[in-house]
């Protein structure tokens, strides 16, 4: 692994696929990921069944109020340093659903959540798009194993 | 604004200025922005390499300065707004410093200055 690679992960990513009520089109996109097409697996991901196997969670959807204990749970399950990759958008700031009753909106305020509890999480990644392609879920795999570099950042500009 | 399904885009109003914020982290990509804009500022792109370690880097800003009006000195529409209108409209160039309230105003008193009672115009 070269220098470049993420402080956090040193070796392959195990994942736990985490839906967290989406609308499954972002898990559809993962799925496809992991066909030989796109071939996740040369970067050492791979879909593990418990999240006490895993590295990092992969969280899609908006965090339904009916989840969210489950949620905790699983994430209190994954061996530290666990990292949260919030797929979507949905997972990294709510989706259409940032401000209805039944989802808490997104991942921020999941980790508020979690630091009330005590749980740690090490690193998050937010990867958006409504669905997400496949091929940004490739790009956030080589961000996070630092073989690409970040291209977003916060852009302010000044009209007059 | 209205027009955003996730509110991804925003309008944040201050006393100097008023700002555009632009959630990349909420958008769907439904393009409906890039539909209604009337001016046709808004372009879409394909970028998706968009995967970040910071929520912050989410965000895009436009600032835009505020004009202010010059009876009342009350904050109005943006600078670039006001250009656009008197470009477009430019009998609205006599008014088009004021703030709707003084706008109001002032025509009340032109209508007003024009007739005495009812029904009788005045002798020049």
């Amino acid at each position: 692994m070269n220098s470049k690679s993420s402080s956090v992960l040193k070796r392959s990513i195990w994942v736990f696929h985490l839906n967290t009520g989406s609308c499954n089109a972002c898990d559809i996109e993962v799925l496809d990921v992991l066909t030989p097409f796109h071939d996740a697996e040369r970067f050492g991901v791979k879909l593990v069944a418990s999240p006490r196997h895993a590295d990092a969670i992969l969280l899609t959807g908006p965090v339904t109020a009916e989840s969210l204990p489950k949620v905790i749970n699983a994430i209190e399950a994954v061996p530290r340093p666990r990292i949260i990759i919030a797929l979507g958008s949905c997972g990294c700031g709510g989706g259409i659903w940032h401000d209805t009753y039944s989802t808490i909106g997104g991942v921020n305020r999941l980790l508020e959540i979690l630091k009330e509890r005590g749980v740690e999480v090490d690193a998050v990644y937010y990867v958006p798009g409504c669905p997400i392609r496949p091929e940004a879920i490739l790009y956030a795999i080589a961000l996070i194993k630092g073989l690409a570099s970040k291209k977003r950042e916060m852009k302010i500009y000044k009209a007059e | 604004m209205k027009t955003c399904p996730p509110n991804a885009l925003e309008i944040i109003e201050s006393e100097r200025e008023i700002t555009l914020r632009y959630f990349v982290g909420r958008c769907i990509f439904c393009w409906r922005c890039v539909d209604v804009c009337p001016v046709g500022a808004i372009r879409g792109t394909r970028n998706f390499e968009l995967a970040t370690d910071k929520y912050t880097d989410l965000y895009t800003l436009v600032v835009h300065s505020r004009v202010t009006c010059e009876v009342c000195g009350k904050p109005v529409e943006t600078t670039r707004m006001r250009r656009y209108v008197v470009e477009k409209v430019q009998v609205a160039e006599e008014y088009v410093s004021l703030c709707p309230d003084c706008r109001r105003g002032v025509f009340a008193e032109k209508v007003s200055a024009r007739r005495v009672g009812p029904g009788e115009l005045k002798e020049q």
